[in-house]
């Protein structure tokens, strides 16, 4: 079960984190996350030992890591995140867009990355997609970086794979060419929101945050064979 | 036995005696060429004077008949011991073999045979008998065949011997004036034996019974005794001399007061003449101008000179060669000094000379090297001070050459680095044979400071002991620009993504969040906001591309292991097939050594694309403990390591250089191991420091 997911469809505020070494950088995400309706910031690091303690004790819904930070990088803070608080969605933020940004931050277990100059819109966007299990990535761009994941990656960790059920293994799969769940949902002509339950039950059942995270684990433990990514 | 006295007896006993101490003097000196012929010819004589003296002192037909018997044993030998002696003495030794010694030896044998025998055949003599009519008891007697035989070869060897004596005589009173006491006193040992032998046989003498032929050997003894030890005969070999003269290289020529060639060794007539062979001696008695008129040269070098030493240059373009001229006047040996000619020699030094040349070519070769090499040089004595410069050292340091070579070497140092000066002389002093390179700045005339890199070496002569230093100086501001302007962009990119980037970013989100908040409601205030949305965004993007083309930015925000795979990688969208592998894995190591080994990997990888002409390398970055190990491996063309790290004139060998100083200036090291045909390996190792001390050094 995504209970984070469920807090939010139950009304309750997404609990955000954010860290960043600059205070303007901080005051920038803060003047644009907070006064919106669901979200709550609950907690700011200046650095990524900061933002790892922060996460482990406020277990946040969603945490926004600057890549570059004194102390600990932001891709090694998101692994460590990942690590000890599975359930809690990164989505870094860098100047710079890069697939090989991408790339590293879908390895360090981030669902996304966004730009430093990113528009309030986009931003909020891609919060509320992450937590909904929607990507937040070109579908393009995300098919490519999965395709090579797969390739560098062959899996190797025993999962028991059992437990997904035939249809959710569908749609785990069509999840890791970049499908969107209305693509999904006609190509298995089922409704948007039955695919969406799917997605919500692959998530809880990997033990994954997000969307992302979900096909690079399917990735990573073999569960989507590379063959049928080509 | 009857006794008789005779005052005659004296003086045959005392060439007896001179005869019998010149036979020992020879002894003495036997190594000489006929010593040991004369010595058996003195003794002869002795011999033959002792036999005479006893005949004469008896009056007894049986007793006087055999003392000259006796006589005859000297008598005969003495002819032929005299032809050996003077056959050796002229250089003509080798005729001597045994067999022609026994031929000539036949007859005197026979003769004394026949002497001893005579009484049966009367063939030597006959009608002996005593004749007292004189002063004192003489044998008379008439001779018989062999007598005239005896005689007869002996006058023969007598002559043949005259003969050579005359022909040295020539040879050594030709040349000069200096052996002529030799050559008189070999006249008269020729001459006296015969004059005394002939008065006796065919009695012309004043002392008809008296036998003068010992008189005649004696005074021969001493006249040779003479040259012995007044004019050195034995010492001095006039024929060693006349070979030494005919086969000497150097051109000899001897003219008199009226320039005319009184002698001239075939090298000289060779010169004379031109030609390459030996010819006919017709330079003798021609004028030295006229025989050597082919020569302007030599002729007006020597002309009026009667002292000289001086080179000459005789003929011209591919024929010209060059001679040691010495000319020394020649005295008469008896009387006043006047000259009596010159004695010129003529040395060929074209050898010396053209090998002069070379070296002279070869050193003057160097000196420019050394005056025009692009990097400063000096020799620096022991003491520090330098002895000489060239001209980009001067350039260099903005002084003239006079005033650099007053000065030491560390009087020229920067203040800030004349502390560690001092110990780097004894240091490069301490390890010999070898040279070592530092880091340093000096201080221009102008006040101006020089970067430079230092290398001294240290040159030993074939002892081990130093000489003296060779220092090489490099202007390093570019090098030293470069690394300046490299920290500068890490800092303007570092100032641009913190600073700049930032506030950028935080306006646009701001104002975003200002937005929201207050939505304008006149499109013109909406449009407004746009634009400056627009602006804001638009700052922000160009901070990033400035940031971009400054510095690779995944290093700072990836770390070294991804950095280099993202390398490799793009190198692989360009068709190379390099191989990557690591074991540093996400670790984030100091931000200084990240910097350096990711240098390093570029350049070799570029290296490897621009000179190893493959595509294949394999890069391998390692931590073992507490170091890290980057490796760059290619299957290309390789080179000599070592002439390659020393030139420093390609760009790929400053490149090779950069690579190590980069490394050795975190602490590492750095090693190229590579061969033509078989590759190359570009090793740095870099060790970490203590997790402590570093600031952005995390693991996960």
């Amino acid at each position: 079960m995504n209970t984070d997911l469920l807090s939010w469809l139950k009304g309750k505020p997404t609990r955000l984190v954010i860290a960043d070494d600059h205070e303007l950088a901080r005051a920038g995400l803060r003047a644009m996350l907070t006064d919106q309706r669901g979200f709550e910031l609950v907690g700011e690091a200046s650095n990524g030992q900061e933002a790892l303690l922060l996460c482990r004790r406020l277990q946040p819904d969603l945490a926004l890591i600057d890549v570059r930070m004194p102390e600990m990088d932001g891709l090694s803070t998101c692994r460590a995140v990942k690590q000890e608080c599975p359930a809690t969605s990164v989505i870094l933020v860098t100047m710079h867009a890069n697939p090989e940004y991408l790339f590293e931050a879908l390895k360090a277990g981030a669902a996304g990355y966004v730009l430093k100059d990113v528009s309030q819109r986009e931003l909020i966007s891609a919060v509320q997609n992450v937590l909904h299990g929607e990507s937040i990535l070109n579908q393009e761009l995300m098919a490519r970086l999965l395709q090579r994941l797969a390739r560098e990656t062959p899996g190797q960790e025993d999962l028991p794979a059992g437990r997904l059920s035939p249809r959710e293994r569908e749609v785990l799969e069509l999840l890791t060419k970049g499908q969107t769940n209305r693509e999904i949902a006609r190509k298995l002509t089922v409704s948007v929101s039955t695919v969406k339950i799917h997605v919500e039950h692959i998530l809880a059942k990997l033990g994954v945050s997000d969307r992302t995270q979900a096909a690079v684990r399917a990735i990573e433990t073999g569960l989507v064979s590379t063959t049928s990514m080509e | 036995m009857h006794w008789q006295f005779t005052p005659y007896v004296f003086p045959v006993a005392a060439s007896a005696i001179i005869s019998a101490a010149l036979a020992l003097t020879a002894w003495y000196r036997r190594q000489a060429p006929g010593a040991i012929a004369f010595c058996l010819l003195m003794l002869a004589v002795a011999e033959y004077s002792l036999g005479y003296v006893l005949e004469l002192a008896h009056f007894d037909l049986p007793t006087i008949l055999f003392w000259d018997n006796l006589e005859w044993v000297g008598a005969t030998l003495a002819p032929l011991l005299w032809l050996i002696f003077v056959l050796q003495y002229t250089g003509r030794g080798s005729w001597l073999t045994p067999r022609i010694i026994a031929i000539l030896a036949i007859v005197p044998l026979v003769t004394i045979l026949l002497v001893w025998t005579n009484q049966y055949h009367h063939l030597v003599q006959y009608n002996l008998h005593i004749d007292r009519s004189g002063s004192f008891a003489a044998l008379s007697l008439t001779r018989g065949v062999w007598y005239w035989v005896d005689v007869a070869y002996s006058y023969v060897l007598l002559l043949i011997g005259a003969f050579l004596i005359f022909l040295l005589i020539l040879t050594l009173i030709r040349p000069t004036h200096l052996y002529l006491g030799q050559a008189s006193a070999l006249l008269i040992a020729v001459v006296a034996p015969w004059v005394g032998n002939a008065l006796y046989t065919f009695g012309w003498s004043p002392f008809p019974k008296l036998d003068l032929t010992p008189f005649a050997f004696t005074i021969t003894g001493l006249a040779m005794a003479s040259s012995l030890f007044l004019f050195r005969l034995l010492d001095i070999i006039p024929m060693a001399r006349e070979e030494v003269f005919e086969s000497m290289s150097d051109a000899v020529i001897v003219v008199d007061e009226q320039n005319r060639i009184v002698d001239i060794n075939p090298a000289a007539q060779r010169l004379a003449y031109r030609v390459a062979s030996h010819r006919a001696s017709k330079a003798v008695g021609g004028l030295f101008t006229r025989v050597f008129a082919a020569w302007p040269e030599l002729l007006e070098r020597s002309r009026y000179v009667t002292e000289a030493d001086a080179e000459i240059a005789l003929g011209e373009a591919e024929a010209l060669r060059y001679f040691n001229l010495r000319i020394s006047p020649l005295y008469r040996r008896m009387g006043d000094l006047a000259v009596a000619g010159r004695l010129m020699v003529l040395t060929d030094i074209t050898e010396h000379k053209l090998a002069e040349r070379v070296l002279r070519a070869s050193e003057e070769r160097f000196r420019h090297i050394f005056e025009e090499a692009p990097i400063g040089m000096a020799v620096v004595g022991l003491d520090g001070r330098l002895l000489q410069v060239n001209k980009a050292f001067c350039e260099m340091l903005g002084y003239d050459e006079e005033e650099l070579t007053a000065c030491t070497l560390s009087s020229l140092t920067h203040p800030d680095d004349v502390a560690n000066d001092g110990h780097l002389l004894e240091q490069v002093l301490e390890e010999t044979n070898s040279s070592h390179k530092v880091e340093k700045r000096y201080l221009k005339k102008n006040r101006e400071t020089l970067w430079a890199d230092l290398t001294t070496t240290i040159l030993h002569n074939q002892d081990g002991h130093a000489l003296y230093g060779l220092v090489m100086l490099e202007n390093i501001i570019e090098r030293k620009r470069a690394k300046l302007l490299e920290e500068e962009r890490h800092h303007v990119a570092y100032e641009l993504h913190d600073g700049l980037a930032q506030v950028a970013a935080s306006a646009h989100q701001h104002l975003q969040a200002f937005a929201s908040h207050y939505r304008p409601h006149s499109p013109r205030a909406r449009q407004e906001l746009e634009r400056a949305l627009e602006l804001a965004q638009l700052s922000v993007r160009e901070a990033r591309r400035l940031i971009a083309g400054l510095r690779p930015t995944a290093l700072d925000d990836f770390g070294l292991a991804t950095a280099l795979r993202l390398q490799v990688e793009a190198q692989r969208t360009h068709g190379g097939k390099i191989s990557y592998e690591e074991t540093l894995g996400t670790m984030r190591l100091p931000a200084h050594i990240e910097t350096t080994l990711f240098g390093v990997a570029q350049e070799a990888l570029t290296n490897v694309r621009k000179h190893a002409g493959t595509t294949r390398a394999h890069l391998a970055l390692e931590r073992h403990e507490g170091t890290i190990r980057l490796a760059v491996q290619d299957w290309g063309y390789g080179f000599q390591p070592h002439a390659e790290l020393q030139e420093t004139s390609s760009g790929e060998h400053v490149g090779l250089r950069e690579m190590r100083e980069r490394v050795e200036l975190v602490g590492g090291h750095f090693s190229i191991a590579s061969q033509p045909g078989a590759g190359t390996l570009v090793v740095a190792e870099v060790p970490l420091p203590s997790s402590k001390g570093g600031d952005n050094f995390h693991e996960h």
